[in-house]
């Protein structure tokens, strides 16, 4: 019966929808699988809401009422996605430790009109300030593969969640990386949607212009499904794009042929991992296979992306993090003091270190006589970047890389060192900055430590993106 | 470009975080390790560029100027550290 915790979604679906196996049935496995983990993949679990949840989803079944096709699925979702109730959501962040929200995010919303059931809120770097999930306060998340190794990050907890099969798909947010970069880490299927694809409405914001909602799974199929339930329009996110919503597994049996898939030669210098490099090598050769051609591409601003990404990311968490100021939710200081100790002395006992390094670069690069040289400089070089998509999309479909430049890094590994930490987001954060899709799928292994390759798209492309990925995934056609 | 201690006091000052002596020495290290990173930006030609990238173009959606009320009131004040019916409590603001 254990083997029901490594089912995909869409079989998982198949059992509900047949009768074989009840929502609260389902539910209290993964449960029970949470309850037994020693990962510290999640910060909070709603047992009881959860099935009270599922005994509603059986219970209209048993009537015999029609049901989305994902009634009665359970997955977790990462800690910045505000769920209305007692549980706390934390941004993995001790000033929002006692947080109990008074609405459900969009995407909250969205999953309970479909049916889903969220089991319980996953750890994340604080504040989605991180590469590996060890910027919570809540603790680190211990890599699934190797427990020494990180999971990656920020979305470590969901993503760890799925690959330990304690939910059969999770959602994840992605500033610069966070989805994919964990999702290579750990040997599952994470996508990035289009900028604007999915609502922000009530993601806590870390970079309003580069965070997106996002599916973490074990399939492409069921990435695809995760994405459907969750795309779309929403006149409360005023960056939501109104471009309308396509099936996007429509097109996951199509094969490849045909397809022209671009290479940029800059996400493949000399100095990258040999063994990184022939995995990526492999799927390659497996898109020949499949009738794809191949061509070379240049994005020749790649290497100012992470500079420029941390001028933008930074200076925008500066903004949207000033509301933490122990007034009206969250930490308050019991230091006495007036208004002003009150806020200096909540805040900085309530952000842990790496928050507030990027709070105090993102003030720094916005304060007056330093705005032209930082923040107007990087956005320019934003649309250089954004342009170098554009021009390479007009002779390709598609876009491979290495998702990572190397596996899995060991727990404390480059905590104490920012930039090195930093550059290990230098394949993901083009992605971003540029507003394009993308996901990451497994591509085997270097000394059992998972790697991924990364599938990148037009803007609003994602079926495209899925359909290369599926193609990855099913091996050579 | 980079950061003097003294600087990076002001600037936790406007970022109402508090630095203790040893916090400002390390920030001081660590901002200027990434600022000196950042510093290659000056090398690209920026020279009529936009800043606006893919958000260009895009009209501000607008939406009607209506009153709605928040349905869940009292949850949201419920979060309140320190607070009194519909008020929040803080320290003296004006002297």
């Amino acid at each position: 019966m254990s083997d029901i915790l490594k089912s995909s979604a869409a079989a998982l679906a198949e059992k509900l929808s047949a009768g074989e196996i009840t929502s609260r049935s389902l539910c209290q496995k993964f449960l029970a699988a949470i309850e037994a983990d020693g990962h510290n993949c999640l910060i909070g679990v709603r047992a009881e809401e959860a099935l009270a949840e599922a005994d509603t989803i059986d219970a209209a079944r048993a009537k015999g009422e029609k049901l989305p096709s994902t009634a009665g699925l359970p997955l977790v979702i990462k800690d910045n996605m505000v769920v209305r109730g007692k549980l706390p959501t934390t941004c993995g962040s001790k000033i929002l430790h006692n947080f109990s929200s008074p609405y459900d995010a969009h995407v909250v919303e969205r999953l309970k009109e479909a049916g889903m059931i969220v089991l319980g809120k996953a750890n994340m770097d604080e504040f989605a300030m991180g590469s590996s999930n060890e910027n919570s306060a809540f603790g680190p998340v211990k890599g699934p593969v190797q427990q020494d190794r990180v999971p990656g990050g920020s979305s470590g907890g969901s993503t760890a969640a799925v690959a330990l099969n304690l939910a059969p798909f999770a959602l994840g947010s992605d500033t610069g990386g966070s989805i994919r970069q964990p999702a290579a880490f750990c040997g599952v299927v994470g996508l990035k949607p289009t900028y604007g694809r999915v609502s922000r409405y009530g993601l806590v914001a870390y970079g309003s212009s580069l965070d997106q909602i996002g599916p973490l799974a074990h399939t492409v199929e069921d990435a695809a499904m995760l994405l459907g339930v969750i795309a779309g329009h929403d006149e409360r996110d005023s960056t939501s794009a109104e471009q309308p919503v396509p099936d996007f597994s429509a097109q996951l049996g199509s094969g490849v042929k045909g397809l022209k898939v671009g290479l940029p030669r800059e996400y493949f210098p000399e100095e990258l991992d040999k063994n990184v490099r022939a995995r990526v090598d492999e799927q390659v050769e497996q898109l020949k296979a499949g009738g794809a051609e191949i061509v070379e591409v240049s994005l020749p601003h790649t290497k100012y992306a992470i500079a420029a990404y941390y001028i933008v990311a930074t200076a925008e968490a500066s903004a949207n993090l000033a509301r933490f100021d122990g007034v009206r939710y969250g930490h308050r200081s019991t230091k006495a003091g007036d208004l002003l100790e009150m806020y200096r002395n909540s805040r900085s006992e309530g952000f842990g270190p790496e928050v507030q390094r990027r709070i105090m670069l993102g003030t720094y690069v916005l304060s007056s006589g330093y705005y032209d040289a930082y923040y107007l400089k990087a956005q320019k070089v934003r649309t250089l970047i954004t342009r170098d998509f554009t021009e390479a999309f007009k002779s390709v479909d598609v876009l491979l890389t290495p998702t990572t430049p190397t596996p899995a890094f060991k727990i404390g590994e480059l905590v104490n060192d920012p930039v090195s930490m930093y550059l290990q987001d230098i394949f993901t954060v083009t992605i971003n900055l540029a507003g394009v899709p993308a996901v990451s799928v497994p591509a085997g292994d270097v000394n059992g430590l998972p790697v991924g390759a990364q599938v990148i798209g037009k803007h609003f492309d994602e079926q495209t993106v899925l359909r290369v990925a599926a193609s990855l995934e099913g091996g050579a056609r | 470009m980079s950061v003097s201690k003294d600087e990076v006091a002001r600037i936790a000052s406007l970022a109402r975080l508090e630095l203790g002596e040893t916090d400002v020495d390390r920030m001081t290290e660590d901002m200027n390790a990434v600022l000196a990173y950042v510093e290659q930006l000056k090398e690209v030609d920026t020279e009529g560029v936009s800043p606006h990238s893919f958000l260009a173009g895009k009209a501000t959606p607008l939406q009607p100027d209506e009153v709605t009320k928040f349905a869940n009131r009292d949850e949201a004040l419920a979060n309140a550290p320190q607070g009194e019916g519909t008020f929040f409590i803080v320290p003296q603001v004006i002297e």
